[in-house]
């Protein structure tokens, strides 16, 4: 899996905002079907490195590669397009549209009517394809026609999930995808985690909760004022040494020689 | 374990069922207890193809500002502009209509030019009202469009700002393009809007069922809204961005411009309902800008089971919203109830129709 052109590389990834210096030559890489941890302290970068990623924020310094290419994402919109989705941490779902309505925001599909002059929505093939989508995902909603506002945090966190998916996402971005659920909900979330592997997709996951990173990241990296500190293996690490890199206890356990 | 999801799942699904029958027809049940009330009341005239269809006469203006409500409070909005908008589109639409015939009256007069139809002829008349109804729709449609853009150009913090200084200057502007008085006379071509009847079945012993022309306007635009709202991808957008704004922006949707249509509709809503108003009192009246029917359009919305927090409500109960003032304000007056008390009673079905919305919201969240 290392040896092979990682899915996502980014190089020197450097951003300012005014005086304050959020990413100082940050390296990321993501393989192909990985889950790779990302944590650090509130403030460490976490989230500006996934905007910049997402094409919410343009690096002042660096590149990103996909698939080997480099790219420059102007807006959420050209990562999209490259199939990297972010499932937000506010769940960006719309309480009183159902399921399906949800999954297909703003791609309905349409068919046409009278002559082709209109395009009504393609109610039952969205209602399939939703069905059929969370079937694959393993995802346990009785009915994609249940509005959003009645189901648990974790169904909510599920359907947002399955929303990338329905738009052939290659890389999921998850901030802080466990924060708001109920002790047994996580675990379900953890599983559709580890089963988007089956599905080709490659995960980054911000997590506060070093349990679940543990639970379901094949490699975990730590940022720390701006910079990587760490980019531990699984297999490698453990809680200790993660937290000692997070708040600074450890300093630079090993840089990326481990893993390239 | 899976007993206990069973029982989760079964008990949503009740909580669905019972939820969504009252929101479905929750409405139109209180429309049929109101006017078999009204019927028992007012055994002689109530149920009355006179009364009735005097009603659906009077209501049919209001429907049309309601209609554009509707669509600004499903995105979580308000639009306090509609009954000014309308009694501007009202003046334009009347203005249009005398300038026009005024003008080519003189020409006629004076061009001599053999074989021009007469100011009064069937043909230039109806020109006229197609050209004046073009301008009153025109003057909807540019008020819709500042409405739109002072909330998603100038970001003015609510769309309650702008459209509260929409409101003030389609006043003024109607007030001053009218001189302050009404423009009376509009040809025959424009009455039939607001006049007008359609005779079904004449061939039955009853003499058959007469519509009002506005009221069939108001069910055949009612119509393509519905088909618009529940149909179309951007009567979907319209539903998420009043659900969440954020996830719709999030889906790729683009929030302003599905907005400024909105505003845009509203505003042309209103001027439709110039034209069956301006048909039925024969008239252009500045009066009909300073009457306030925003707030009976608000509220026949919110009546009509419509959550004033976006995203929730349809079609067919603002619909029902509008009838229900209607018949509220109709059976007071058959039962000799004082104007007065028919604001407080209209004032009482706000407040509740209102606390409907609060606790079905406060069902779902226990949920």
């Amino acid at each position: 899996m290392a040896s092979q052109e990682p899915i996502v590389r980014m190089e020197g990834i450097h951003k300012y905002f005014g005086p304050v210096r959020a990413l100082q030559g940050v390296n990321l890489r993501l393989g192909r079907r990985e889950v790779l941890g990302l944590v650090g302290d509130n403030g460490a970068g976490k989230s500006t490195l996934m905007k910049v990623l997402s094409g919410v924020y343009q690096p002042d310094q660096g590149q990103t590669y996909l698939e080997g290419q480099p790219v420059r994402f102007q807006s959420p919109r050209d990562s999209r397009a490259a199939g990297i989705e972010m499932v937000y941490q506010d769940l960006a779902l719309a309480g009183n549209l159902d399921v399906a309505a949800n999954i297909f925001l703003g791609q309905e599909s349409t068919r046409k009517q009278l002559g082709g002059i209109f395009h009504f929505l393609d109610h039952q093939g969205m209602i399939d394809d939703a069905t059929r989508l969370l079937k694959r995902l393993r995802i346990d909603i009785r009915s994609v026609k249940y509005a959003v506002e009645n189901l648990s945090g974790g169904q909510r966190q599920a359907v947002a999930i399955a929303r990338c998916m329905g738009f052939h996402a290659q890389v999921v971005i998850m901030d802080e995808p466990t924060a708001a659920l109920a002790v047994k909900e996580v675990s379900k979330v953890l599983d559709l985690i580890r089963g988007l592997k089956e599905h080709d997709v490659s995960v980054i996951l911000i997590s506060h909760r070093m349990q679940d990173i543990f639970e379901v990241c094949d490699r975990i990296m730590v940022l720390r004022q701006g910079r990587k500190v760490g980019d531990l293996p699984h297999a490698e690490t453990n809680m200790d040494e993660v937290v000692a890199l997070i708040t600074g206890a450890q300093e630079m356990a090993l840089p990326e020689k481990k893993v390239a | 374990m899976s007993s206990a999801v069973d029982t989760a799942a079964k008990k949503l699904s009740r909580h669905l069922s019972l939820t969504s029958v009252l929101e479905r027809f929750g409405v139109a049940l209180a429309l049929v207890v109101l006017m078999i009330a009204l019927t028992i009341l007012s055994p002689d005239y109530f149920l009355t193809q006179a009364n009735l269809s005097n009603v659906a006469n009077r209501v049919a203006f209001i429907a049309m500002l309601s209609l554009g409500e509707f669509l600004v409070i499903l995105t979580a909005g308000i639009d306090l502009s509609v009954g000014s908008v309308m009694g501007l589109s009202l003046i334009m639409l009347a203005k249009a209509t005398h300038m026009a015939f005024d003008g080519y009256s003189a020409w006629y007069a004076q061009s001599g030019v053999a074989g021009l139809p007469a100011p009064d002829s069937l043909l230039v008349l109806a020109g006229i009202s197609l050209m004046a109804i073009v301008v009153a729709l025109a003057t909807g449609w540019l008020c819709g469009l500042l409405n739109g853009w002072g909330f998603t150009r100038l970001r003015l913090p609510h769309p309650f700002i702008m459209t509260l200084g929409m409101m003030n200057i389609a006043r003024g502007a109607a007030n001053l393009i009218s001189g302050g008085s009404p423009i009376t006379g509009l040809p025959k071509a424009l009455r039939v809007f607001g006049a007008g009847q359609i005779r079904f079945f004449p061939s039955a012993n009853n003499g058959g069922l007469r519509l009002p022309i506005a009221f069939i306007v108001v069910l055949a635009v009612y119509f393509v809204l519905w088909v618009y709202l529940t149909q179309t991808q951007t009567g979907r957008h319209i539903y998420a961005i009043g659900g969440n704004p954020q996830a719709a922006r999030y889906a790729g949707v683009s929030v302003n411009r599905v907005l400024n249509r909105v505003y845009i509709l509203a505003g042309l809503l209103a001027a439709v309902g110039a034209i069956l108003y301006g048909g039925r009192i024969n008239s252009g009246t500045p009066k009909a800008a300073l009457a306030g029917y925003e707030l009976d359009a608000i509220a026949a919305v919110i009546i009509g089971g419509a959550s004033f927090f976006g995203g929730r409500g349809t079609v067919a109960g603002t619909l029902i919203g509008v009838l229900i003032m209607g018949f509220i304000r109709n059976g007071l007056n058959l039962l000799n109830v004082s104007v007065f008390w028919q604001e407080i009673a209209i004032g009482l079905i706000i407040i509740t129709a209102a606390f409907i919305d609060v606790l079905r919201r406060r069902a779902a969240r226990v949920e």
